[in-house]
């Protein structure tokens, strides 16, 4: 058979298909202006009263100019259900800021300002009055009431440990809605954290949740944030509209809508057409082909530092030695992996598990600079001339290049003489071990997330003496009473000292392999501008304008 | 007769379903903790182990195995965890996306493939025939996740005639299909044209001719009619594959079906997910399979007697 006339068809076909695949794009490509970030009007910054002075914010102004357009936003995931009680984390903690207030809100600054309630004060040190706004409606025209208030936080504090959004109030005893506009909460002790866990907690409206139920509410959610969910397919799209009786005035766009795009190059494809106007997670290595197409590209710090976790609790464990934890943080270079294979999008940790965003950052500590030599040294006077063989375990796809990045931590140990037995495990084992250290190895990859807005107390809990034993990996008389004096400082100087003091016993104590904090990109549109790039889980859809 | 046959679809329907969430139902409680995943890494034990309790995962293996097949009999897999709603209706609201690209796919592998099987079967030596064989192991070669990358970059990216993502209108359709059919195009034609070549050697195909039957008519009525039978076996084997989803397809095209919503599930131990998936999934797999029986009997007589 003479295949020569076939072949050629073949190639040709290919050819042109590549070819065009490979042309510069038909539209002309503008550069694209650098992304504004808009500081909201919000109210000016009161410090949490210790005193019984009352704060009250101006109400709140907004641009008069009526929503306009629709934004299509892509994302890897979407929520399944618009309860704000039960999902804290993104993707769900986007919408509920969309959906849904606070009686506080967290500033860019993250400093609590009123939000539904327009003072508060602090009648006793466990004793705290909030006086509601009035005339707040929620989105299917009922009233704002401190039933409201105190229904949603009755909900959390009795579901015994049902709603994840427990974890985040649950030194509040008591909650008694005083008046119609009054509310009183009593804390179990005096609470330094008190007005975070405030800004943290979502209201829901009584009547319309109880006469829905929690699978009516999930699916048909209504608050007093600026966009309504109109439609919430599971795993498909979320379709909000703007809120026109909103107190906080209207959004700039008056239709978002969220799609599911899994797979990050349909993502970036669909940017590039046009088809959406927002993209999350851009792959680092996708960056310059979606700056040359006129998209811009916003990376934001993610409020999560990456550690190696070690276990210093068990006695033979070469881990137990303060000098070999240092040794280990010596042995490598956190700076070239950013480089190389972060693509410099990400910062080396300053030897310590929050980041410069969080309440308790202590500003002059530094990161362990790479030092080989060093590291051979002190693992030798600590009694391991010859290095040991340690397992080492993490889960991987998280983020681009991971596992090699893992593996580069690994070769670095080994130059210093540590062979690192290392196996990459899935999320279930991780969590599995992670709950129940016997089965840990003692080395384990962890990414510790501080929120910002809840400071720097979240993550030092997991270094406390005060964790359940199968979780405790550390302890540290020091570290404690630093510790645990910052859970009872109510003046927020001293509590800040204490808590960047426990950052330096943690910097020195080395109880992990700090890393480095990561980034998330995100892609937007040349027509898109006003996002803020915020790292504590909350997308600031309400200031976006389209052209 | 009929009554035993029906009897006979029903056991093996029971069987394989049963047998089929029985293995999942174990495999699933083996690979790990649907709380811990649930609650997240940054959740205290108090709270994952109130959820284990709340999920009932505390009570022996057994007494959730009885607890699951009594609520499958109702057709009750559950709550899924992540959209806090009855797991079976999300997964039958997936099901159309699923079966329109299934059906899209097959539908158009076999208005090319038909005409292309039996052309290069009849017209073995000619230019069309040797374009038919080399494109079909090229399709043949070529990986799906990479194809589809290359549609979207020249169809929606550089020309912009057609959506890259999403499944709200028809032309949406058209990329998934275009991914997914070159395979079946292939498959079809390779397999039409080794079929009807063989039954045109059959001695009841020469007698035909002899009678002084037109062409067209031995074709139609004698060859492929008896060439269709292993297609049709091909196509109903690659139909029920298809509408168990095309998972990379469905990833890549933000495509709603069943096979993406599946994974997900897999991968967040969202185990009434997975179940409903697997139930609906086996379930429609049986009904493609009883239809390709009863289409044997449409094409051969013979079959219908035994």
């Amino acid at each position: 058979m003479n295949v020569k006339p076939i072949r050629q068809i073949l190639a040709a076909s290919i050819l042109i298909l590549v070819a065009v695949a490979c042309a510069p794009a038909a539209t002309p490509t503008a550069v694209p202006p650098a992304p504004t970030v808009a500081r909201p009007t919000t109210a000016p910054n009161t410090a949490p009263a210790a005193t019984a002075a009352p704060t009250t914010a101006p109400a709140a102004t907004q641009a008069s100019t009526a929503p306009q357009g629709s934004l299509i936003v892509g994302l890897g995931n979407i929520p399944g259900t618009g309860d704000p009680h039960k999902f804290v984390a993104p993707p769900s903690a986007w919408l509920n800021y969309l959906v849904f207030d606070a009686l506080l809100e967290n500033d860019d600054k993250y400093e609590q300002q009123p939000a539904l309630a327009e003072s508060y004060k602090n009648v006793s040190p466990t004793v705290w009055e909030f006086k509601l706004r009035p005339g707040v409606k929620f989105q299917n025209g009922d009233a704002l009431t401190s039933a409201d208030v105190k229904f949603s936080f009755d909900r959390v504090l009795s579901s015994g440990g049902k709603l994840p959004q427990q974890a985040r109030v649950l030194t509040i005893a008591k909650v008694e809605a005083v008046d119609d506009l009054t509310v009183r909460f009593t804390t179990d002790k005096p609470d330094p954290l008190f007005l975070k866990r405030i800004a943290s907690h979502y209201i829901i409206p009584q009547k319309y949740f109880t006469a829905q139920g929690e699978d009516g509410f999930g699916k048909a959610p209504i608050g007093t944030g600026p966009f309504k969910v109109t439609e919430l397919t599971p795993d498909n799209q979320v379709v909000l509209e703007a809120f026109a009786g909103s107190w906080h005035g209207a959004p700039k766009v008056a239709k978002v809508v969220w799609k599911v795009i899994r797979e990050p190059a349909t993502r970036v494809n669909a940017l590039k057409t046009g088809e959406i106007d927002i993209a999350q997670a851009i792959p680092p290595d996708q960056i310059a082909g979606l700056k040359s197409a006129g998209i811009q590209v916003l990376p934001v710090a993610r409020a999560q530092v990456q550690t190696v976790a070690f276990n210093t609790t068990l006695k033979d464990s070469p881990l137990a030695k303060k000098e070999v934890r240092q040794a280990l943080n010596y042995a490598v270079d956190k700076q070239a992996l950013v480089d190389s294979l972060l693509t410099g999008f990400s910062n080396p940790a300053n030897g310590q598990i929050v980041g410069p965003d969080s309440f308790g950052y202590n500003p002059d500590l530094k990161p362990y600079a790479y030092d080989a030599k060093k590291a051979k040294q002190m693992l030798a006077d600590a009694g391991y001339p010859n290095g040991f063989t340690m397992k080492m375990e993490a889960t991987v796809g998280n983020f681009p290049n991971d596992k090699q990045l893992y593996e580069a931590v690994a070769s670095y140990l080994s130059e210093a003489g540590v062979k690192v037995d290392f196996k990459v495990i899935e999320l279930s084992v991780w969590l599995k071990e992670f709950y129940s250290l016997p089965d840990q190895p003692p080395m384990f990859v962890q990414g510790l997330q501080y929120l910002p807005f809840m400071d720097s107390d979240l993550s030092l809990a997991w270094y406390s003496c005060t964790q359940a034993e199968a979780t405790r990996r550390f302890c540290n008389d020091a570290f404690e009473a630093k510790f645990t004096a910052s859970r009872a400082e109510m003046d927020p100087q001293k509590r800040l000292k204490l808590l960047q003091e426990a950052n330096a016993i943690l910097r020195e104590e080395a109880p992990a392999l700090f890393l480095y904090q990561l980034s998330d990109i995100w892609g937007l549109s040349s027509k898109v501008s006003g996002l803020a790039p915020r790292s504590d889980a909350v997308l600031t859809l309400e200031r976006v304008v389209k052209k | 007769m009929l009554t035993r046959y029906a009897v006979k679809v029903v056991v093996q329907l029971v069987l394989v379903v049963g047998g089929v969430s029985t293995a999942l139902f174990l495999l699933l409680r083996l690979s790990g903790d649907p709380a811990a995943t649930m609650a997240g890494p940054a959740a205290s034990p108090q709270i994952i182990a109130a959820l284990r309790q709340q999920m009932g995962l505390n009570d022996p293996l057994w007494i959730q195995y009885f607890r699951f097949l009594e609520n499958a009999l109702r057709l009750d897999f559950g709550n899924s965890y992540r959209f806090t709603a009855p797991a079976l209706p999300l997964v039958l609201a997936r099901m159309p996306a699923t079966l329109l690209l299934a059906t899209s796919v097959v539908s158009v592998s076999i208005l090319i493939g038909f005409p292309a099987g039996i052309w290069s079967a009849v017209r073995p030596e000619s230019i069309a025939a040797r374009l038919i064989y080399g494109l079909s192991y090229a399709a043949q070669a070529i990986p799906g996740f990479w194809l589809a990358l290359l549609l979207i970059i020249v169809f929606a990216v550089r020309l912009r005639w057609l959506p890259s993502f999403g499944a709200e209108t028809p032309a949406q359709l058209l990329l998934p299909t275009l991914t997914l059919a070159p395979l079946l195009i292939a498959r079809i034609t390779l397999m039409l044209n080794d079929s009807v070549r063989r039954v045109l050697n059959e001695d009841y195909v020469r007698t035909a001719r002899a009678k002084g039957l037109l062409p067209r008519h031995v074709l139609a009525r004698h060859i492929i009619r008896n060439a269709l039978i292993p297609v049709v076996t091909l196509i109903g084997i690659e139909f029920a594959h298809l509408s168990g989803g095309a998972v990379i397809t469905e990833v890549i095209y933000s495509w709603p079906g069943v096979g993406s919503f599946l994974v997900e599930g897999v991968l967040a131990r969202d185990y009434a997910i997975v179940q409903a998936c697997v139930f609906v999934i086996a379930l429609v797999v049986m009904v493609i399979n009883l239809g390709v029986e009863l289409s044997y009997g449409l094409l051969d007589p013979r079959i219908r007697t035994t």
